[in-house]
C-alpha cells in the first residue's frame, strides 16, 4: 500500500511537473496512462511497477464529468483514482503529486524573481512545452469523440454539435460552467 | 480580520467552496484585495502571472502563492488545504452518488448522458486549445510543428512524456541557436 502510494504520487508528480498547458493536459496524460485501451503497451512505457491502467472508458468518464461539477480546483477528482488502489492513503498520494510542483517551485520563484526573469532559456522551454501539449491535447480530443461515440457518423455530428455550442457559449458569455455542462447532458440523454 | 493560518484556513476554504472555473481568481481578488485588505491589487496580479511559470494546475499554483506571500510556507500550505477541501469533499460525494445502484441503472439505461457531458467538456477543451495557440503560434511552421508531433505520437506511439520534455529541449536549443545567429 505505502510502496504503491509513493509510485502514484511519482507518477501524478510527473505528470503535473509537464503540464505548463493548463489542467487538460493532466487529463490527457492520466487517461494516456490510467485508462484501458487497446494499445496497452504504450502505457506501460512509463510505469515503473506497472501501476498501468485499472479505468475502463465509462469509470474515466464519470471522474471527467465529476470533475466538471465540483468548486474549487478540478483536479481534486483526479484523487478518485486512489479508490481502484483502495485506501485514501493512494488519494492522499495522487493529490499531493498533483500539487507538489507547485509547492516547491512557487517560493523558489518567489526567492528567485529578479533572477529568473532574465532566464530567458525557460521561455523557450515553456514554448516548446506548450506546443507539444497542444498536439496532445488535440489527440485528446479525438479520444474524447471515440470515447463518446465509436466513431458513428450521426452520433459524432451530434457530439460536435454539443461540443460547439459549449464552446460558443462559453467563449462569448463565459456562464457558470455547471449550467453548460447540465445543457450538455440533457441534449446527450436526448439526442445522443 | 486578523492575518493569522486558521483565518487564512477559513478564507481559503469559503473561496474553495463558492468558486467554478474562470470566476476563480475574480473570487480570489474580491476577498482578498477588496475585503480583506491583505494584498493589494499589484502584488495579485504580480502572483497571477508567476503562478503561470510554474507547472501544475493554474488556480492551486496561484492559491499557493497568496498562501506564501500571506503567511510562507505554513500559509501556502494552510491556503491550499482550504482551498482543495470542499472539491476534495464533494467529488467524494460525486462519486458515492453516481455509483449508487438507482443513479447506475438510470446512467446505463441511457448513457447519452454520460457522453453529452464528456462533448460539453470536448467544447471545454477546444476553446483551451484556442486560448494555448494564441500566446505560441506566432507562425504557420508551428502548426506544421505540431501535426508532426501529433503523427509522432498517433503512428511511432512516442510517449507523452517524451515529446512534451523533447520539444521543450529542442526549442531551448533552438533559443540558444537563434541568439547565437542574431549575435
Amino acid at each position: 500500500m505505502y510502496m504503491k502510494s509513493l509510485l502514484l504520487l511519482f507518477i501524478f508528480f510527473k505528470i503535473s511537473v509537464t503540464s505548463f498547458g493548463g489542467i487538460y493536459s493532466v487529463w490527457a496524460l492520466t487517461e494516456d496512462i490510467f485508462v484501458i485501451n487497446d494499445q496497452v503497451e504504450k502505457s506501460k512505457i512509463d510505469n515503473p511497477d506497472h501501476l498501468g491502467p485499472v479505468l475502463n472508458n465509462d469509470e474515466f468518464k464519470k471522474i471527467f464529468g465529476i470533475s466538471q461539477l465540483i468548486p474549487g480546483p478540478k483536479t481534486s477528482s483526479l484523487s478518485l483514482i486512489g479508490l481502484k488502489f483502495e485506501g485514501f492513503l493512494p488519494m492522499l498520494a495522487i493529490y499531493l503529486g498533483l500539487v507538489l510542483p507547485g509547492l516547491i517551485i512557487i517560493p523558489f520563484l518567489n526567492l528567485a524573481n529578479n533572477y529568473f526573469k532574465k532566464f530567458t532559456y525557460f521561455d523557450g522551454f515553456r514554448q516548446g512545452v506548450k506546443l507539444a501539449v497542444i498536439g496532445i491535447l488535440v489527440l485528446f480530443s479525438i479520444g474524447l469523440l471515440r470515447k463518446g461515440t465509436g466513431y458513428e457518423l450521426d452520433r459524432s455530428i451530434i457530439f460536435i454539435l454539443i461540443a460547439s455550442m459549449t464552446f460558443f457559449l462559453n467563449k462569448r458569455y463565459s456562464p457558470n460552467p455547471i449550467i453548460l455542462i447540465v445543457l450538455s447532458a440533457i441534449f446527450g440523454y436526448y439526442l445522443l | 480580520m486578523e492575518l493569522n493560518l486558521l483565518n487564512i484556513f477559513l478564507t481559503f476554504l469559503k473561496i474553495g467552496s463558492t468558486s467554478f472555473g474562470a470566476s476563480t481568481s475574480e473570487i480570489i481578488i474580491e476577498v482578498l484585495v477588496e475585503k480583506k485588505r491583505w494584498l493589494t491589487i499589484d502584488t495579485t496580479r504580480e502572483c497571477l502571472s508567476m503562478s503561470g511559470l510554474a507547472p501544475g494546475p493554474f488556480h492551486v499554483n496561484f492559491v499557493i502563492n497568496l498562501g506564501y506571500r500571506l503567511k510562507g510556507v505554513p500559509g501556502m500550505c494552510t491556503a491550499l488545504i482550504g482551498f482543495a477541501l470542499p472539491s476534495f469533499i464533494v467529488a467524494n460525494l460525486l462519486w458515492i452518488l453516481f455509483s449508487m445502484d438507482n443513479t447506475m441503472h438510470f446512467i446505463k439505461e441511457n448513457p447519452g448522458i454520460i457522453n453529452g457531458i464528456v462533448a460539453g467538456i470536448a467544447g471545454f477543451l477546444v476553446n483551451a486549445i484556442f486560448k494555448l495557440s494564441k500566446g505560441v503560434i506566432t507562425s504557420s511552421y508551428f502548426v506544421l510543428y505540431i501535426a508532426f508531433l501529433v503523427l509522432l505520437m498517433l503512428l511511432f506511439k512516442f510517449s507523452f512524456f517524451g515529446i512534451i520534455i523533447g520539444s521543450g529541449i529542442l526549442f531551448i536549443i533552438l533559443n540558444i541557436f537563434r541568439e547565437k545567429v542574431l549575435d
